[in-house]
């Protein structure tokens, strides 16, 4: 349970807000590069921390990330030329530049100095792993560049998608740090999914259906130990970091693709679900990007056209009572990412924290919670940068391990947990 | 599309229309402290939410000889209190022996009350400090907790509703 101002606090991250401070201090990925494909190629719109903005990919291949409204009277510019070095309004021809700066006044005499003093927000724009990334705080306080594993991988190990999210985000990270779920609302899937069926750890999965938690509080964030019984008294860890603010892992299986998720908040009531999937040390197979491609694993299907998911809210996720009967799928909905969405987004835009009842194995929540506001505080009322931004601590992985009865996870599996180059995953 | 139910949650406008009557009760949470240092953040715990009607401390040397009275004197007191608890938090930091902890844990477990252990370390403790201390918690917690600082008691105890 959260208190009324404790709920508004975390959840609102638009400009001047101190979680959205919180959120402008960290690279985010916002675009998939498939989105910008070329130069000179269409702006996209993109919404993030509840600014409207425009993605531009000049004809010179430079890249921006711009007030979506004209200066002039308030066009939208994703209706602007993308020509000559910049974007123009279509309505009067005012042209701007990737970093906000105005080129060209036609209607104004060049002598005037009119087009000087006009200059849209600008932020920057890189392109990073498969997904383009921006950085929405002070410049003076612009972190090194994002250094996660998946995203400085080859190309050929790695796939990324995202999908649209109808819920606030924190929403959406809670369900990303909360193992216990697994247990319930996705175990038709782990004997049938293409991208986690066969891992020998699979087996205490399903046959301890009761694990207990260890959380332990680290320098980026969180490590989450999930134990389950293994044999002759061991325990089989499953091991969840969560990095600050917005990043999760989930624990590997066998030789599978590791995955995780950025969460990225579109506005207060939506997010942008990043899912990623790569092998750290070999490329990925033909028929594991296909896999992933056709909503395999924690990525979806679209609505075609789109990265809304084909299941979605207006079409109640597609519910299959039948399946739901037969336990193919414990919800009725299929795919585990959209049992997790359509949840989550069933709890309503922004969820009422005030009337949760939290139990001991919510900790793991719990304590995110409690380093998110702490975080903020500290920003706002000291200057201190958040966990997370510092590149050391996006140099984890998640990882599965049995282990003897006396050793704590944090410490056995303090190598399994770093990234290691040329070092594959340590998995069960 | 199915239309035909009542409502779906999904916008501020619906979720508006949630019940807000009461769905539960208060937590009866009793607080353990396994080390004289915890004893002040039990203290401080109890003191800082009025509505918590339980805390005992119970700080654990095992050079101190007169523990093993001093225990035998509280043992009935500790046991009542766990019974009619919903939860027994055990509070130690880390480096501490948590022999006692384990000892009651076990007696928690026989009456079926859940305990979650929160271990205070900060991030530079050694993890053999770390290790000792979870050890003997470890087969009695449904939750172990490593927080770095004493903080953290009071906010998960007010979002156990406890
Ligand atoms: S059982 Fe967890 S939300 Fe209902
Ligand atoms: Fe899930």
């Amino acid at each position: 349970m959260l208190r009324r101002e404790q709920n508004e606090l975390i959840t609102r991250t638009g400009p001047g807000t101190q979680m959205g401070d919180l959120f402008r201090c960290y690279w985010l990925p916002i675009l998939l590069s498939e989105e910008l494909p070329f130069d000179g190629c269409p702006p996209v719109r993109v919404k993030v921390l509840s600014e409207r903005l425009i993605a531009v990919r000049d004809s010179e291949g430079r890249l921006g990330l711009i007030d979506e409204f004209c200066a002039h009277r308030g066009v939208s510019l994703w209706f602007g030329r993308n020509e000559d070095g910049g974007l123009r309004c279509p309505y009067h021809g005012w042209k701007f530049g990737v970093d906000g700066a105005c080129q060209e006044i036609p209607s104004e005499p060049e002598e005037s100095g009119m087009c000087q003093k006009i200059r849209l927000k600008s932020y920057p724009l890189i392109e990073r792993g498969g997904a383009f990334w921006t950085y929405l705080g002070k410049p003076e306080f612009q972190p090194e560049l994002p250094e996660w594993e998946f995203a400085t991988v080859p190309a050929e190990q790695s796939f990324i998608s995202k999908r649209f999210q109808d819920c606030n985000w924190l929403q959406a990270l809670e369900g990303g740090i909360d193992s216990s779920h697994v247990s319930w609302l996705h175990r038709g899937n782990l004997a049938s999914d293409p991208l986690f069926k066969g891992a020998g750890g699979n087996k205490y999965n399903l046959g301890d259906m009761k694990p207990v938690f260890e959380v332990v509080e680290n320098e980026g964030g969180l490590l989450i130990g999930a134990r389950r019984n293994a044999e002759e008294g061991k325990y089989y860890w499953r091991i969840t970091p969560w990095i600050m603010p917005c990043f999760t892992m989930v624990p590997p299986r066998g030789d599978h693709p590791v995955h995780g998720h950025f969460w990225v908040p579109v506005d207060d009531e939506n997010c942008t679900a990043w899912s990623f999937d790569y092998h750290p040390v070999r490329a990925l197979r033909q028929e594991e990007r296909q896999a992933m491609i056709d909503g395999f694993g924690i990525h979806v299907q679209y609505t075609p056209g789109t990265y809304r998911p084909l299941a979605n809210k207006d079409n109640d996720y597609l519910m299959d009572r039948e399946a739901q009967r037969r336990g193919d799928t414990y919800s009725g909905v299929a795919g585990i990412a959209m049992q997790d969405a359509s949840l989550q987004e069933s709890m309503g835009p922004i969820v009422d924290r005030t009337m949760e009842n939290l139990v001991s194995t919510d900790n793991g929540i719990i304590m995110a919670r409690q380093r998110l506001l702490r975080a903020a505080k500290a920003l706002a009322e000291k200057g201190i940068r958040p966990p997370g931004v510092n590149v050391a601590h996006q140099k984890i992985r998640s990882a599965a391990v049995v282990l003897p009865p006396d050793q704590a996870f944090k410490d056995a599996a303090a190598e399994a947990l770093k990234v290691r180059p040329g070092v594959r995953q340590t998995s069960v | 599309m199915a239309l035909s139910q009542s409502t779906r949650a999904t916008s501020a406008y619906e979720a508006s229309f949630r019940s807000r009557y009461a769905q539960s009760t208060g937590r009866w949470a009793s607080l353990m402290a396994l080390d004289p240092a915890s004893e002040i953040v039990v203290a401080r715990a109890v003191a800082g939410l009025p509505e918590r009607r339980r805390a005992v401390a119970l700080s654990y040397d095992a050079a101190d000889e007169t523990w093993i009275a001093q225990l035998r004197a509280r043992a009935q007191a500790l046991l009542d209190d766990a019974a009619c608890a919903d939860l027994v938090v055990m509070i130690a930091t880390a480096g501490a022996d948590a022999q006692a902890g384990a000892l009651f844990g076990e007696a928690c477990r026989v009456r079926g009350v859940p305990v979650t252990a929160l271990v205070i370390a900060a991030l530079d403790t050694p993890d053999a400090d770390l290790s000792r201390t979870l050890a003997p918690l470890r087969p009695i917690a449904s939750m172990l907790v490593v927080a770095q600082g004493a903080d953290y008691v009071d906010d998960m105890l007010h979002a156990l509703r406890a």
